[in-house]
């Protein structure tokens, strides 16, 4: 539909965001895995993990984005119902097929944008 | 993780320099974290290097790869293949810092703060005409002048008058071609909405390499400010904690706002006698 949309190419248009994709998206993924291996590992609790971003001196610059403490629950939270993260994860096989025949980017479009503003979009076409 | 996307950016910068002690250098994770974060550095610098996109790529790949590798029953989401479009975006259209959502949503809080009390017959009208207000109520009131903010902290801080044989006010009249008048030191400023305190906080100056000026004086007169401070020796970039590891010197550095190259006040993080800078201008570190 909005590439039926005059004057408004939907790739060049709609580029990717570097908070939702990276900081909502992947790196929080990967920091939820990284301290939940660490403390699988033992190389520390999460106690001593807590006691330390607390206690440390970001400055004054940061101090309004002092990190809340991390508990059990959020390192051992299934990936559906990481922070923002609003789409559903693919499995590997899925994933696999998908690139294969080259329709993950138009899937991974359809459900990180259409989903979301679904109604809009039917208003606006 | 329920942490806010501002929440996680500093904890991730700080992560690896709280673990080091308990995390062994040679541990996979430990590395692919890094890894991850090289990639957000580069997204989120405000410059880009031509050569950066290919970089990136070749990191977006290893790290892709080894986060398959070491964790191989985690289920993949979309969001890891869209870093896969970065480079493509950064060549495209520059810096993704200047189009990330960060700021905009944070903006956009203070209007659903006021649509929530407000009238509710025509939102947009009302809305533009309170925040047009607002900025017009920050900078008509001194006409010609920085805002009513900056001035309030210029004029609340330590004000000291410098005499005109002062060697700072010559460094400056040396800097500048015209005469300036009603120079004068203080300590803390607020310069496009950012807080600088002396003593407290290191500003990144313009030029190939990375230079970083702890601030030990603000000189300005309300519309040309100065930073004067030590010059700060770059021992190296620590690659196991994406940060860079300085320490303090004698030598003295005058520059003006313009040409410092950050647009934050980086703060000095310290760990037993080290100090460390976590530098969001760090694209060329990979050089």
């Amino acid at each position: 539909m909005l590439d039926d949309v005059p004057f408004f190419d939907l790739i060049t248009m709609a580029p990717q965001d570097v908070m939702h994709v990276i900081l909502e998206g992947g790196l929080a993924h990967e920091t939820r895995l990284f301290i939940e291996h660490c403390v699988a590992m033992q190389y520390f609790t999460l106690d001593q993990l807590n006691t330390a971003i607390q206690d440390f001196d970001y400055g004054y610059a940061e101090r309004s984005n002092r990190p809340s403490v991390i508990t059990v629950a959020h390192i051992q939270a299934p990936v559906t119902t990481l922070g923002n993260q609003k789409g559903a994860p693919f499995s590997l096989s899925e994933y696999n097929l998908l690139s294969r025949f080259n329709i993950l980017d138009d899937l991974m479009f359809f459900r990180g944008w259409c989903s979301k503003k679904k109604k809009k979009l039917l208003c606006v076409c | 993780m329920c942490l806010l996307a501002s929440q996680l950016w500093l904890l991730s910068r700080v992560l690896l320099l709280i673990v080091d002690q308990w995390v062994p250098q040679h541990d996979l994770h430990r590395f692919s974290y890094r890894l991850h974060l090289a990639i957000l550095y580069a997204a989120l610098a405000p410059e880009v290097h031509p050569q950066t996109p290919g970089i990136l790529e070749n990191l977006i790949h290893v790290h892709h790869l080894l986060f398959r590798l070491i964790y191989p029953n985690v289920q993949i989401t979309p969001k890891l293949h869209y870093y896969l479009h970065l480079p493509s975006i950064l060549r495209r259209d520059g810096p993704t810092r200047w189009i990330c959502c960060l700021r905009y949503e944070a903006k956009h809080q203070r209007f659903k703060e006021l649509f929530l009390e407000g009238n509710h017959l025509n939102p947009c009208k009302t809305l533009c005409q309170r925040e047009e207000n607002l900025q017009a109520l920050r900078f008509v009131q001194i006409p010609g002048q920085l805002p009513p903010d900056v001035l309030a902290d210029v004029e609340f801080s330590q004000l000291i008058v410098l005499p005109p044989q002062h060697p700072l006010l010559q460094m400056v009249l040396q800097m500048h071609a015209a005469p300036l008048n009603g120079l004068a030191l203080c300590e803390r400023a607020t310069i496009d909405g950012t807080l600088f305190k002396c003593n407290r906080c290191v500003v990144r100056v313009h030029g190939p390499q990375p230079e970083f000026v702890f601030l030990t004086d603000i000189i300005t007169n309300g519309v040309e400010t100065y930073f004067h401070g030590e010059l700060m020796q770059v021992i190296g970039f620590r690659d196991d904690l994406q940060l860079y590891e300085v320490a303090h010197t004698l030598h003295q550095r005058l520059t003006h706002v313009r040409h410092c190259a950050t647009v934050q006040a980086l703060m000095l993080w310290r760990e037993g006698n080290r100090l460390f800078l976590s530098d969001r201008t760090s694209d060329r570190s990979f050089f």
